[in-house]
């Protein structure tokens, strides 16, 4: 290593001429400045006294809030601001942005204009600024960003909900910025993310920073064609596009935007200050006359999904194309619901090399579409396979231009032409993630009015329309009721979380499905009684899809209770559960449920109920469901009827 | 009932830690479940020559391959002389991928020029770590290594399209290779030709680019 130091030194040594010159020259620019300091006082007087630090745009670009007592930035990061108390004070911020542009600098990148060219350009629009007063600054990593990049079309994508990871159960937004060519693979896509650095592995630590803010949010930049690796081929999300109608230079004020916010931390919050509301901001600074965010400072509820910002832009009227890329997984799946079991398991055997491609020709009974078809489905599963890193590269090479030389012997079209794609229903068609609910019904001896409220997100009995069937995300899902018989009102539920993952097996994917819930509950006991206790119930198994009865699925559950009624103040059972999930019509699905439990911990008792529940969408955010329920306890049969009105918001 | 208590206590016992353990396998994603406490890693850099260091560890220079303990909390850095460092996680993550997230991580905070390093598992186990030059004049190198982490990267799609039909990503590949619409028959024939010839991905890359690179 000294030696490597040693022949660093000689090199730099003989370079010192040049340094020395360079730096006289350039020191020349800089001292030849004289600061106009008459002209800077004349700017930030014509500034205050067009109250310019409370125009919206300063608002926006500094990502300032209304607070009880002024304004205050929910960027974290002091690099951001020029002024010590610049997160809280907009007019100071303002000031020392116009004495700093007056400042010269010897690393001309890093002066205020190249730092902050959103910022500058606002202000030299409004305050007229002559260039020729300040100090000569040649912004040229700013140039160069701005020529690779080019940035002319604003893309928002939106990767689908994924239940398996809890950074991806509410979907993730991010906004893709494109040149003119028409390669958006290469384009960059802005993503705000939090940093969940190597040292906060454990769930809780990572629940509870998400939530408390204990996560450092960034702006990032990423090639778009490694995030569709990410969402499309290894988390099987698909993607929706949608383009925004923003002309250029509304998508280059965005694109300032993004530099200034280049390597600046604000603090995270999974349920407010994520993703789905900072990239509101960028919105805003492409278009300042739309109001993003402003809503949701004074909103009840405490979070934004990134269902909320779609819902959001496409209110504001900005969307004005969408594009759909399918997963690979939702590839397969697609194409080979046109295909027979036999050919299915055909593919299977392909792509797992049980089966040799060629030897299909022996099979003389197998009309030649069938054959096309397995060896096409054979080579997306091989491609899963890879993206799975279940083959190495050289297994994958080889299989798949095995697999593709015998397809092309049969024909040279690509069999997927053939089929349309089949665009879902957007995730903006479906209802919106917050419900209320009104309803009444019978149970065993009384009627009973009931109220609910669900910020978030979609229910099993929710419209299906834009979600997908079989799974389900409840944060906070409250129930009271009102009993006429004996004049009382109680709590019916207050789950904190409650999660259906049916994922049907199929020939080539093999998913468990799950569920998990807690909160409090009014749980029947051994009196045959509703009590209110604490509930932790879980369950695993497996679901299957066929036409007849929809989704259909079965479970191990475990349920553990805790409540003052129960002997030992808590309880456990094991029991299996059974349902099908089934779409009749669009506008028309049922849920139908049997649970049985055995409750063996402390005292033991056997409890078993059935569910019926119909759901009638009436609109895009009104439905109806009506439910009927019969649960058996040692003491009693309980029957009850309900039926509810709900409405999303 | 206190039979049945006492027949059942330890079978109630047994299906909850069954349902808890399905609870938690049906949650993981389609990461490959490895084994044991060490993994054979082999890193390679564009350019070569990098030095890798594994949590203050250095194991050798790029291509190199080693057994590493497969534990949290380790960072894997890249460096070599006129090239920024880049150190990137190495780290389990609660949706289950243990290497697989690496490509995914380390970019955060990048600089948003674009030029940024990334390292991306291109076969099990086998990672690919592209180097950014300190010198920016060396705009040349940036774009090289830019297709090759392209080609890498997408090498599944790339070659779907080599043999079904030509989209986006041959599209892309030839926006950056600088070819011409006019040339895009032979583009794919000799690419498909380049694909049978060399297996291993990066090397693949290196002679698309020779080929093509210097336009």
């Amino acid at each position: 290593m000294s030696g490597l130091k040693n022949i660093r030194f000689k090199k730099a040594y003989r370079l010192w001429p040049i340094c020395l010159l360079s730096c006289l020259l350039f020191a020349n620019g800089i001292f030849a400045y004289e600061l106009d300091n008459e002209y800077l006082n004349n700017l930030i007087k014509v500034s205050d006294s067009k109250q310019l630090f409370k125009q919206r745009y300063w608002d926006i670009l500094l990502h300032y809030k209304s607070v009880a007592n002024g304004r205050e930035s929910t960027i974290d990061d002091p690099r951001f601001f020029l002024a010590v108390d610049g997160k809280k004070n907009p007019r100071a911020e303002m000031i020392s942005m116009l004495e700093s542009l007056f400042t010269p600098s010897i690393n001309a990148d890093n002066h205020t204009r190249c730092r902050f060219p959103a910022r500058y350009s606002w202000l030299k629009e409004k305050l007229n600024i002559d260039e020729r007063k300040l100090p000569p600054i040649d912004c040229k990593k700013l140039q160069e960003t701005l020529e690779k990049f080019n940035p002319r079309k604003a893309v928002l994508i939106y990767p689908s909900a994924r239940l398996q990871g809890p950074g991806a159960m509410f979907g993730h937004t991010l906004i893709r910025i494109d040149g003119d060519d028409n390669n958006y693979l290469l384009s960059y896509a802005v993503n705000y993310s939090a940093l969940t650095s190597h040292n906060n592995n454990n769930l809780f630590s990572y629940v509870y920073n998400g939530i408390s803010g204990g996560f450092k949010g960034y702006y990032s930049l990423m090639p778009y064609y490694l995030k569709i690796k990410e969402y499309n081929d290894i988390e099987e999300r698909d993607i929706w596009e949608f383009q925004l109608n923003f002309n250029d230079e509304e998508v280059r004020r965005m694109f300032l935007h993004i530099i200034e916010l280049s390597t600046v931390y604000s603090d995270y919050h999974f349920f407010g200050e994520n993703c789905a509301f900072n990239l509101l901001f960028l919105l805003e600074a492409a278009r300042p006359s739309l109001r993003l965010t402003e809503p949701y400072w004074n909103r009840i509820s405490f979070w934004v999904i990134p269902l909320d910002t779609i819902e959001v832009i496409q209110k504001a009227g900005v969307i004005s194309q969408i594009g759909y890329r399918r997963a690979l997984a939702t590839r397969i799946n697609r194409y080979s619901s046109f295909s027979s079991k036999k050919v299915q398991q055909l593919a299977f055997d392909v792509s797992r090399e049980y089966l040799a491609p060629h030897s299909l020709n022996n099979m003389v009974d197998l009309p030649v579409n069938d054959k096309i078809k397995i060896l096409h489905i054979a080579s997306l599963l091989v491609q899963y396979r890879y993206s799975c890193m279940e083959l190495d590269q050289k297994e994958y090479q080889k299989l798949y231009l095995d697999i593709i030389a015998e397809k092309n012997k049969m024909t040279s079209i690509f069999p997927e032409e053939k089929e349309s794609i089949v665009m879902p229903p957007t995730p903006n068609e479906g209802h919106l993630p917050g419900r209320v609910s009104l309803g009444g019904g019978y149970a065993i001896d009384s009627f009973f009015t009931e109220i609910g409220w669900r910020p978030a997100y979609h229910d099993i009995d929710d419209p299906l329309t834009g979600h997908k069937n079989g799974v389900q995300l409840n944060l906070l899902d409250i129930k009271g009721r009102y009993y006429q018989k004996n004049n009382t009102i109680r709590l019916q539920r207050l789950r904190l979380l409650d999660i259906i993952s049916l994922a049907p097996q199929t020939t080539f994917f093999k998913p468990l499905s799950w569920k998990l819930n807690t909160g409090l509950e009014q749980q029947i006991l051994r009196d045959g009684d509703e009590h209110l206790v604490y509930r932790i119930n879980g369950g695993s198994g497996v679901a299957f899809n066929n036409k007849l009865t929809g989704i259909t699925y079965g479970m191990i559950d475990v349920d553990f209770i805790a409540g003052d009624q129960l002997e030992k103040k808590v309880n456990l059972a094991i029991g299996l559960s059974a349902g099908t999930v089934k779409q009749i019509e669009k506008w028309w699905h049922v849920n139908f449920q049997i649970q049985w439990m055995y409750y063996g911990l402390s005292e033991d008792f056997a409890f078993s109920r059935g569910d019926l529940v119909q759901t009638f969408r009436l609109a895009r955010n009104e439905a109806i469901t009506l439910k009927t329920a019969i649960s058996l306890s040692p003491e009693r049969v309980r029957p009850e009827i309900n039926i509810t009105w709900n409405y999303y918001f | 009932m206190g039979v049945l208590k006492k027949r059942y206590g330890f079978l109630i016992k047994i299906a909850a830690l069954l349902a808890c353990t399905m609870l938690f396998w049906s949650m993981q994603g389609c990461a490959t479940i490895v084994k044991g406490k060490t993994q054979e890693v082999t890193f390679k850099s564009e350019p070569d020559d990098a030095t890798v260091t594994v949590t203050g560890r250095t194991i050798g220079k790029t291509p190199v391959t080693i057994q590493l303990d497969r534990k949290s909390d380790q960072t894997v850095t890249f460096e070599k002389e006129d090239y920024k460092s880049q150190t990137f996680p190495l780290t389990t993550t609660i949706t289950g991928w243990f290497w697989g997230n690496i490509a995914l991580g380390g970019l955060i905070g990048s600089t948003t020029d674009g030029v940024t390093g990334s390292l991306h598992e291109y076969s099990p186990s086998h990672f690919l770590v592209t180097l950014v030059p300190t010198d920016e004049s060396k705009a040349r190198d940036v774009k090289r290594s830019d297709a090759k982490s392209f080609i890498v990267v997408s090498y599944k799609s790339i070659l779907e399209e080599l043999n079904t039909q030509p989209g986006q990503y041959l599209s892309s590949l030839m926006s950056m290779l600088k070819i011409l619409p006019s040339q895009k028959a032979e583009f794919i024939e000799r690419t498909k030709g380049l694909a049978d010839i060399y297996k291993d991905i990066p090397e693949f890359a290196d002679q698309v680019i020779k080929e093509y690179g210097n336009k």
